[in-house]
C-alpha cells in the first residue's frame, strides 16, 4: 500500500456522511468503477458471474454490480475495491472487450432510508426527471441532476445511488444534501 | 501504487508527467515538493509555462491553429514529399505549397518596447496595407531570460531574414514597433542544456 494519504472526492480524509430525518447520505469512497464495451464479434461476457443487464437495468452479486449505459456498454461496480486494479480484473474476466478504468473519474453518493421506500420516492420526486413509480429496485439510468450528468441506481427499495463527475463532487453533494434536508424539514 | 509515467514536455525541456488515481494527487504533489526541495523544485502555472515555451520556440496552440503547415513551422523536412502520410494530400495543395511564411523569433530593437501578439508584420519601409502584409505575431511575452519582450510569428521568407529589422503594426491602437527578426529559439538553441 502506498504511504501517501488519499483525499476523498469531497476533499476529506474520510467519507462524508450526513443524516436528516429518515435519510442518510454518504460519500462512497470505496467504490471501484470500470467501463466495459463489447467489440465486434466478441461474445457477451459474464464478469464475476454477473448476467449483464439490458437497457435501464442494474444487476448485482456479492462482489460486483453492473448497469447498462449504452448498446453493448456497461459500467461495472466493485464495492470496496477502489484501491485495487479493478479494471484489470474486469479486463481479465472479459476477453476481447474494451475496458477502461473509471474509478477516480467519478464520485458515488449512497442514499439510505431508515423508514422504507417512501422517503426515497419523495426524494426522487424532487431530484430527477424520472418517474419514481417506474424506477424500482434493479433499475438504473443516466440523467441530468441540476445540469450535471449523473447515473442514478435504485439499489433496493430503501437505497438509491447517484454517481456523478468527481470534479463536480461538491456541487452534487450540495444538491443532494439540500434536497434531503428540506425533505426532513417538510416532514416527508 | 499504480501510476503511469510519461516523458512529455510542454515547454521543450526534459520533463515528465506522472498520473496516479485522483485521490492521491494532492499527497503526491506534497511528496514531490518535499523530495525536490534540495533541487529547488517549484510549482509553476500556465503563464510561466507559456513564457518557457515561447523562449524555447516550442510551437503551441497559437502557432498550431489548423491553418499552419509543417513547412511554416520549420518542420517541413519531417514530412516526406514522396511517401503517403496523414495530412500529406493537404500539404500538397497549391495554396499551401506556395506559402512562404515561416516561424521566426522577434525581439524589439528598443528593449523597453512591447511585442504585441496579433500585430501584423511589414518591411521597414513598406506602406502598411493588405498587399504588403508579410505576416503576424502569434505569441508574445516578457522574457526574463532575454530581458525584454519577445515574440513568435510567421513572416514571409522569415528564415532567410534573420537580423533584419521590420515593423510590427497594431493599427487598432495606432501603435507600431521596430522588431529584429531572430531565431525562434531564445534559450538553448542547440539543446545542450536539455541533454547535459
Amino acid at each position: 500500500m502506498p504511504d501517501l494519504k488519499p483525499l476523498t472526492a469531497l476533499g476529506g480524509s474520510t467519507a462524508r456522511t450526513v443524516k436528516y430525518g429518515a435519510l442518510a447520505l454518504e460519500e462512497n469512497t470505496g467504490l471501484a468503477l470500470a467501463s466495459l464495451a463489447l467489440r465486434r464479434a466478441c461474445t457477451e461476457p459474464a464478469p464475476f458471474g454477473l448476467h449483464l443487464p439490458g437497457p435501464g437495468l442494474w444487476t448485482s452479486s456479492d462482489t460486483a454490480a453492473a448497469l447498462w449505459i449504452g448498446p453493448g456498454q456497461w459500467l461495472l461496480e466493485g464495492p470496496g475495491r477502489a484501491e485495487t486494479d479493478f479494471a484489470g480484473e474486469v479486463a481479465a474476466a472479459c476477453p476481447g472487450c474494451s475496458v477502461t478504468e473509471q474509478t477516480d473519474g467519478f464520485v458515488a453518493f449512497e442514499i439510505r432510508s431508515a423508514a422504507g421506500e417512501a422517503p426515497i420516492l419523495a426524494l426522487m420526486g424532487k431530484l430527477v426527471n424520472l418517474d419514481p413509480a417506474r424506477f424500482g429496485p434493479g433499475t438504473a439510468t443516466r440523467t441530468g441532476l441540476e445540469h450535471m450528468s449523473v447515473f442514478v441506481i435504485r439499489r433496493a427499495a430503501d437505497r438509491l445511488a447517484v454517481i456523478g463527475m468527481r470534479s463536480a463532487a461538491g456541487t452534487l453533494w450540495h444538491a443532494l444534501e439540500t434536497a434531503v434536508k428540506r425533505l426532513a424539514v417538510s416532514g416527508a | 501504487m499504480r501510476a503511469r509515467l510519461f516523458r512529455i514536455s510542454f515547454s521543450g525541456e526534459l520533463a515528465y508527467e506522472i498520473a496516479v488515481p485522483a485521490r492521491y494527487g494532492n499527497a503526491l504533489m506534497a511528496r514531490l515538493m518535499q523530495k525536490g526541495a534540495d533541487l529547488g523544485a517549484t510549482p509553476y502555472g500556465t503563464e510561466a509555462l507559456g513564457v518557457l515555451r515561447i523562449e524555447k520556440g516550442h510551437a503551441a496552440g497559437n502557432e498550431l491553429n489548423g491553418q499552419t503547415t509543417a513547412q511554416m513551422l520549420g518542420m517541413g523536412r519531417m514530412v516526406s514529399a514522396k511517401k503517403d502520410a496523414i495530412g500529406t494530400v493537404m500539404t500538397r495543395r497549391e495554396g499551401l505549397v506556395a506559402e512562404k511564411r515561416t516561424l521566426v523569433g522577434l525581439q524589439p530593437v528598443d528593449p523597453a518596447e512591447p511585442v504585441v501578439a496579433g500585430a501584423h508584420l511589414f518591411a521597414a519601409d513598406a506602406a502598411q496595407n493588405t498587399q504588403s502584409d508579410e505576416g503576424w505575431i502569434t505569441s508574445a511575452c516578457f522574457s526574463p531570460h532575454v530581458g525584454s519582450a519577445i515574440g513568435l510569428g510567421f513572416l514571409a521568407n522569415g528564415t532567410e531574414r534573420l537580423g533584419e529589422v521590420i515593423v510590427a503594426a497594431n493599427p487598432l491602437q495606432s501603435q507600431s514597433c521596430l522588431l529584429r527578426v531572430v531565431s525562434p529559439h531564445f534559450v538553448d538553441p542547440e539543446g545542450e542544456r536539455l541533454r547535459a
